[in-house]
């Protein structure tokens, strides 16, 4: 079902996320706007947010209840929400990611002690990270219970965040730091390279299926034209590399070289100025960039239900087409149950 | 961990449970609704990315006013694909936060779901949504999984009769090992709903405060939180008269809108409610015939040597069974037909025949409420999972009429 | 499960005691005079039975008769109905009484083989015209009876009726009233 890209020019919407960057830092304080949430994927954890939430409005103090939930994140993110019946009062959220280690090498676990303060407790077993708080202890206000829960649900952004505050930092000290890697997905890594007066980063992107290479290839070569636009001028360059590894990554282990596998393989950079990663854009800048790889094949799913449905409606239009053309000696028969009520599919014949 | 959890959506009707395999209740329960704009109104500011502009669930009607709402799933089946598949897209990437290539997906369909409707599900799956694996699981055998939680291992069974009631239908499905016996299903027009506007009718031929637009919500509550199933109103009613204080007991509420407080006093339709499933005539004209009879003659339907089976392993699901002593009534209403007619066949033969006692159990287990989810995420968390789901690879293979047959599975949790 | 039915009917025969047509004058446990037997001192007669079994049945739309007392259940679960009528629009319980004890003593209702019977043919003409005066005269005990027991139930000790018995006004047995 390799569609024409010019069918879809709703879909081209990579400037979207990248021209967010100058756009959005303006009220990043600010929730997102309605349009910004459609196109946006949020930062922080729906799921967490929605447990707490009722748990924390459940909560009764003599009868503590009890909590179990596993759930997933992007990138292969598994977290654990759980009490121990020793002490139902306390409540820990535990995270597991691949890259943990590589995190932690870059000085995550001071970082997010810096976030979360005394909630930071010593790993569950089977788990990288841990945090603890106690139900008894909740803050009073409804307003600061909810800061609480966002603040628990951007653990991972937090946790990913890291070397990117590192090579910031660095860069703006004037430091250069060594290539870093984090290795954050099982075929899928991002690079941060940090020189004296910017900081590139480079995702690379894989798909898996052969219509997603051409819909990512169309949307990639989109963000690199979209800064053509004049209000879009000072958003960071985006330079697409089809198959090859930058230059920056020349040594780097683990590079696909392979001629069959590189097909399916692409690497984006973002050069980033510190007018990007300045006080105010600081977080923002991070929170988009981290998502970028889950923003950009959340698109290509969309676009590509949006071509399904206008498969559908063609396919519907050609069967009243064809059924005009049927002789009507049909009267005295009874139309064929439509199968699941009048279904219409993509693949109707 | 060597594989990322797997996902498991079960849309329903009315609500939609969704979550990862391996946890006991669902992340999310929403309405199966989804709110899209008219494309006459779309906003300027929109423009392009119009069919992102919807919500789902909760959102979807706190949007109701500048959106219209659809219901995709009618009567249990898929009924529109375009919304099914954007229902799902923001169902995976907004509320599960999964990327959907990384997690095998369980979905689960009603009983005698047309096969295209299963190729409808996989060519999304796996061409919008690039997921490694899926697998389509039928409602009443995920049950009748979800029971296991209460067996010893050896009495796991995936023969039984699953009686399934939600907010519109109560289904009654006879399963032998793992297959529905399609012919002998029932369905009953008596569920939750039916309860709650028997509930309310009671409730408006004796109280005098309640709001009328609050009424419905009302006898919900109260439904929800005071009935139970009673062996026989008669002497239900006499319990009621020597015992007031232990029985009948009054409840404050706040109007929504003036935030003034009424009081409901609450009694007979304690018991009274959830005895429509037994005694349908006291509160519908047009249906008669009591759940233990519906049961009794699906049983009696099916295939000969299927019927100990499935009277032995009855099994509840959906949140109108969670009555209190709805399991003990049932049993017992079950078990007198069933004598009788045992007893019955041995005094025509005339003491000829001496037929085997027949076991009756109807089971009730703490995962009742959200039965098939649990069944659901139960079997996804097994390794067996991962071997019955059609691959990625076999679908670009042979395309979707593989997800026409699920294979049985599950003998080895 | 259907209406529920009297314990009475295997009792209600010619050969236990008197049937006018199909109506059976089962005992009673009364002081108004009449044609119905004594009940012994201490047992449940068909008045408190159709009394304890109204609040259940008041819900069903069919019934089918098992026996000669379930006629005289019926017409008695109906006659309830009608009291609870007159009780609503009562102002006391003491005119309540009166009210009820007025409608018992008015002898000009349907009986079976009436016109207007509410059953129809369903309960037999009485052979002759004697036998049609005595189950006159035993109905009118049963509504006596079913009149001066619902007040002191409905009532209790207060001057107002009780809510619990009050809302089955607007419920019709086999959607009929007398």
């Amino acid at each position: 079902m390799i569609g024409h890209p010019g069918a879809s020019p709703a879909h081209l919407r990579g400037s979207s996320h990248l021209g967010a960057f100058p756009h959005r830092s303006v009220f990043s304080s600010f929730p997102l706007t309605s349009t910004a949430t459609m196109i946006l994927l949020e930062y922080g954890n729906l799921v967490l947010k929605t447990i707490l939430k009722e748990h924390f409005a459940n909560h009764d103090p003599a009868k503590p209840s009890s909590l179990s939930h596993n759930f997933a994140d992007f990138d292969g993110v598994q977290f654990n929400l759980a009490t121990e019946n020793t002490d139902r009062n306390v409540v820990y959220l535990s995270i597991s990611w691949r890259c943990f280690s590589e995190l932690a090498s870059y000085n995550a676990v001071s970082h997010l002690e810096k976030i979360y303060g005394p909630l930071v407790s010593s790993p569950r077993p089977g788990y990288d990270f841990t945090l603890a708080f106690n139900m008894s202890q909740l803050p009073a206000s409804e307003t600061e219970r909810d800061e609480l829960i966002e603040n628990l649900s951007l653990l991972k952004r937090h946790a990913l965040a890291v070397p990117f505050e590192r090579a910031f930092d660095a860069q703006l000290k004037g430091d250069t730091l060594p290539l870093m890697q984090i290795s954050y997905r099982n075929e899928e890594s991002i690079w941060i390279k940090t020189d004296k007066d910017r900081v590139t980063v480079i995702f690379s992107v894989t798909f898996k299926d052969p219509a997603d290479i051409v819909f990512g290839k169309v949307f990639l070569q989109e963000f690199v034209d979209a800064r053509r636009q004049t209000n879009l001028q000072n958003s960071p360059q985006v330079i697409f590399y089809p198959e090859d590894a930058p230059a920056e990554l020349t040594g780097v282990k683990g590079i696909v070289t392979d001629k069959e596998k590189k097909k399916s393989i692409g690497y984006v950079t973002f050069v980033l100025f510190p007018r990007h990663y300045d006080a105010v854009k600081r977080q923002n800048t991070i929170s988009l960039i981290q998502t970028f790889r889950d923003y950009l094949h959340y698109h290509i799913k969309c676009s590509k239900a949006y071509m399904h449905s206008r498969m559908r409606a063609r396919v519907t239009a050609f069967l009243q087409v064809l059924n005009r053309a049927k002789p009507e000696v049909v009267a005295d028969k009874r139309p064929a149950a439509a199968v699941g009520g009048g279904v219409r599919s993509f693949r109707q014949f | 961990m060597s594989h990322p959890l797997p996902v498991i959506i079960d849309n329903g009707t009315g609500y939609t449970k969704m979550g990862f395999a391996g946890n006991h209740e669902p992340q999310y329960i929403i309405p199966s609704v989804i709110a899209t704009r008219d494309s006459s109104k779309v906003n300027k500011a929109r423009k392009g990315v119009e069919d992102l502009d919807f919500f789902i669930g909760d959102e979807a009607i706190a949007n109701q006013n500048s959106y219209s709402l659809s219901y995709p799933v009618r009567k249990g089946q898929v009924d529109n694909w375009d919304h099914m598949e954007r229902f799902w897209e923001q169902a995976i990437f907004k509320y599960l936060r999964c990327e959907p290539e990384d997690h095998h997906f369980l979905l689960t369909e009603p009983p005698l779901n047309a096969p295209e409707n299963r190729e409808y599900t996989a060519e999304i799956m796996f061409e919008s949504f690039n997921v490694p694996g899926l697998y389509i699981a039928v409602q009443a055998v995920l049950a009748l999984a979800a029971s296991w939680a209460s067996k010893d291992d050896d009495q796991r069974s995936l023969t039984g009769c699953v009686i399934d009631s939600g907010d519109g239908v109560t289904h009654v499905i006879p399963v032998a090992e793992g297959y529905v016996i399609g012919s002998s299903i029932k369905h009953i027009p008596i569920a939750g709903r039916s309860i709650t506007q028997f509930v309310q009718q009671l409730l408006r031929e004796r109280e005098t405060g309640i709001p009328p637009n609050e009424s419905m919500e009302i006898a919900k509550r109260i439904k929800e939180k005071y009935s139970y199933v009673c062996p026989d109103i008669v002497k239900e009613f006499l319990k009621y008269d020597q015992d007031p204080a232990r029985f009948f007991t009054t409840e404050t509420f706040t109007e929504a809108i003036t935030k003034k407080t009424y009081s409901v006093d609450i009694g007979y339709e304690r018991f009274l409610g959830p005895e429509v499933f037994f005694s349908p005539e006291i509160a519908s004209s047009d249906y008669l015939v009591p759940l233990p009879e519906v049961v009794d003659s699906v049983i009696q339907n099916s295939p000969i040597d299927t019927r100990r089976g499935l009277y032995r392993n009855i099994v509840l699901s959906g949140g109108s069974t969670m009555f209190k002593d709805f399991s003990r009534r049932l049993q017992r209403d079950i078990r007198r037909t069933v004598d009788t007619r045992v007893r019955l066949s041995e005094e025509m033969s005339q003491g000829r025949v001496k037929v085997q006692p027949i076991d009756v159990n109807v089971i009730s287990h703490r995962m009742q409420r959200y039965a098939v989810w649990f069944g659901g995420s139960m079997l996804a968390s097994s390794e067996e999972f991962f071997t019955v789901c059609h691959s990625k690879a076999a679908y670009e293979e042979y395309g979707p009429s593989i997800a026409r047959h699920n294979a049985v599975f599950g003998n080895t949790v | 499960m259907p209406a529920y039915h009297s314990s009475f009917n295997a009792v209600s025969t010619e050969a236990h005691c008197q049937v006018v047509g199909n109506f059976p004058l089962l005992p009673l446990t009364t002081s108004s005079r009449g044609p119905a037997p004594s009940n012994p001192a201490g047992q449940m007669d068909i008045v408190d039975e159709a009394i304890s079994i109204f609040r259940a049945n008041v819900f069903y739309r069919n019934f089918e008769f098992q026996g000669n007392a379930d006629r005289a259940l019926c017409w008695i679960i109906l006659y309830i109905s009608d009291c609870l009528n007159i009780i609503q629009k009562s102002s006391s319980k003491i005119d309540a009484n009166k009210r009820l004890l007025t409608a018992a003593a008015d002898a000009n209702f349907a009986i079976p083989g009436d016109g207007n019977f509410v059953f129809g043919a369903l309960y037999q003409k009485p052979a002759s015209p004697s036998d049609a005066n005595l189950l006159r005269q035993y109905m009118s005990q049963l509504r006596h009876e079913v009149g001066t027991r619902l007040v002191s139930i409905v009532y209790g000790d207060a001057d107002v009726p009780s809510k619990w018995w009050m809302c089955f006004t607007r419920r019709k047995f086999m959607n009929k009233s007398l």
